[in-house]
């Protein structure tokens, strides 16, 4: 079963030699879910796109900045286990880093049991 | 459950970088970092009528930078502090950006009017615009010898 969800306005056209380039990202869990924080600098919004398909999570962002005459586009991908509910997938970009919140789905949540 | 899934049962990237593999592959030793863009890197433009200095500095803030024109030689002093993670369900599973304090200075290719500089922060992005030094006349003066 392919799910596709596409987050964000898209990545503005792209010549074909724009630089391709992996950004650092930091990512962090909590009991609800996955938190990933792309450094993109250059990359706004409209520059931000963010797709899910096949259990994989790929995320483009065009960024204003050159190097060695080139366009830079971040790009970088990411596999996807069943745990994530994927339609409640969350990104913004603010001064450069774009985050993204992948929630957990209810069967992947860990849920403590008293014991009486 | 994890939420995201280690490729081969090692690295977290679904789709490695093709020198990586290559790399990889021959066991070429060196240390040449995948993310091209260090917080550090400083990207000179020389226009008519100014230069554009800029840095990629994501997740920053206007007042963590520390910008110094002195002749032609800049200096940008930034820093970027890690959120305190304050919850106790937190757990760092990959860990690449850098954090603290950069300083990069460069060499300007013209003369520029230090006091005239204005600076932006944007998407990330610090620009340091500086006005160039107007060409002052040449006079040129025919010597005789006697």
């Amino acid at each position: 079963m392919k799910n596709e969800v596409k987050v964000g306005n898209g990545a503005e056209a792209v010549e074909s030699e724009a630089l391709e380039i992996r950004p650092a990202v930091d990512v962090r869990e909590y009991s609800e879910g996955v938190v990933l924080e792309f450094e993109v600098p250059g990359a706004s919004s409209k520059s931000v796109e963010v797709e899910v398909k096949d259990q994989v999570l790929t995320v483009r962002a065009a960024s204003s900045l050159r190097r060695n005459g080139r366009k830079v586009l971040f790009t970088r991908a990411f596999q996807l286990s069943d745990a994530v509910d994927i339609e409640k997938i969350e990104a913004e970009t603010k001064d450069g880093v774009l985050t993204i919140r992948l929630p957990k789905s209810e069967i992947a949540r860990v849920h403590r049991i008293k014991v009486n | 459950m994890n939420i995201l899934a280690r490729r081969n049962g090692m690295d977290w990237d679904a789709v490695p970088k093709f020198e990586e593999v290559m790399r990889r592959f021959f066991n070429l030793a060196g240390a040449d970092g995948d993310f091209d863009f260090a917080p550090s890197r400083l990207e000179v433009k020389v226009n008519e009528k100014d230069v554009s200095v800029k840095m990629a500095a994501a997740g920053c803030r206007p007042e963590d930078f520390e910008i110094e024109v002195v002749g032609d030689f800049v200096t940008i002093r930034a820093k970027r502090e890690e959120k305190v993670e304050e919850r106790e369900d937190a757990r760092s599973i990959i860990r690449e950006r850098e954090y603290g304090e950069f300083e990069e200075s460069t060499k300007l290719p013209v003369m520029v009017v230090g006091s005239q500089a204005k600076a932006t922060y944007t998407d990330g992005v610090l620009e340091v615009t500086i006005p160039r030094e107007t060409a002052k006349k040449i006079t040129s003066h025919v010597v005789k010898v006697r």
